[in-house]
């Protein structure tokens, strides 16, 4: 069944480079929604009339308005967004930062830049019909 | 903050790393020779930089020459060279300063506590005259960096 996703981070062409990672990971997808904010997410997120809003998130850290951590908390204090699986991907990868994440409640951690495997290898763990045959895959 | 040559030995080494990781993995690219010291590339018309503050702090700079630009923003957003436009690129350089500077600083300091400031791009020549910057030679065009150190307080 195809997976709905959300892609969050600041910059449109990192944005771009995910999608195109996910797509030619073979990930078959109904939907992906972007977010350049936390606080834009969460908007988009709440305004979802779909259960669950999207199957999961990958979010970048450093970002204006609302960063990656603030995300985090208001998604795991949300009993209506909690259970979605948050990946984060960002280039602030020091092991203090990286445990103090998934202790907030990140499912997984990928470090910019990233060998496209090493995404597909996230998402295959995390989406309900994990990862794609491996002839679509990297 | 003046650098022990042990310093800048361990700057270029994590500097050198981080380029060509971010280059294979994100833009499929390789350099078209071993990296050098020496002074910003004379035709470098674009310029990235990231500003990062805690356990370290200070600022890494990137120029871009020739036709690297255009090259590096096609292969990273899947298009080709014809079809990038001028947004994009300067876009795909803020991006490139970002990677470059997260991939340093975890090499340098992986036990830190440190935060990059949002990436700012622009054209022109890259700023810091005097400075040595680590230059890798692509096919087309030239990537330069160099990473400049400030005093904690």
């Amino acid at each position: 069944m195809p997976s709905r996703l959300m892609i969050v981070d600041d910059s449109p062409v990192m944005r771009a480079f995910v999608k195109r990672t996910i797509a030619l990971a073979g990930f078959q997808t109904s939907e992906i929604l972007e977010a350049s904010n936390g606080r834009e997410a969460l908007d988009k997120l709440r305004g979802s009339p779909a259960s669950p809003a999207v199957d999961l998130i990958l979010t970048d850290i450093n970002m204006p308005v609302m960063d990656g951590e603030q995300l985090i908390g208001e998604l795991k204090a949300d009993p209506g967004l909690r259970s979605i699986p948050v990946v984060v991907v960002s280039t602030d990868s020091t092991e203090n930062r990286v445990g103090a994440l998934l202790r907030l409640g990140a499912s997984d951690y990928v470090r910019k830049p990233f060998p496209p495997e090493r995404l597909s290898e996230v998402l295959g763990g995390l989406l309900p019909g994990g990862a794609p045959p491996a002839e679509e895959g990297f | 903050m003046e650098e022990t040559k042990q310093q800048s030995a361990e700057v270029r080494q994590a500097l050198e790393e981080a380029v060509l990781e971010v280059l294979e993995t994100m833009c499929f690219e390789f350099p078209a020779a071993e990296p050098e010291a020496g002074p910003a590339p004379a035709g470098a018309d674009l310029r990235a930089s990231a500003r990062f503050e805690g356990s370290l702090r200070g600022v890494l700079h990137v120029a871009l020459a020739g036709e690297a630009p255009r090259r590096l923003a096609a292969a990273f957003l899947g298009l080709e060279e014809e079809q990038v436009g001028g947004q994009e690129v300067l876009l795909m350089a803020s991006e490139l300063a970002n990677m470059l500077c997260g991939a340093t600083l975890s090499r340098l300091e992986p036990h830190g506590r440190l935060r990059i400031a949002p990436p700012e791009a622009s054209r022109g020549m890259p700023p810091c005259e005097g400075r040595r910057w680590l230059r890798f030679p692509l096919a087309a065009g030239e990537v330069a960096v160099t990473l400049i150190s400030e005093e904690v307080q």
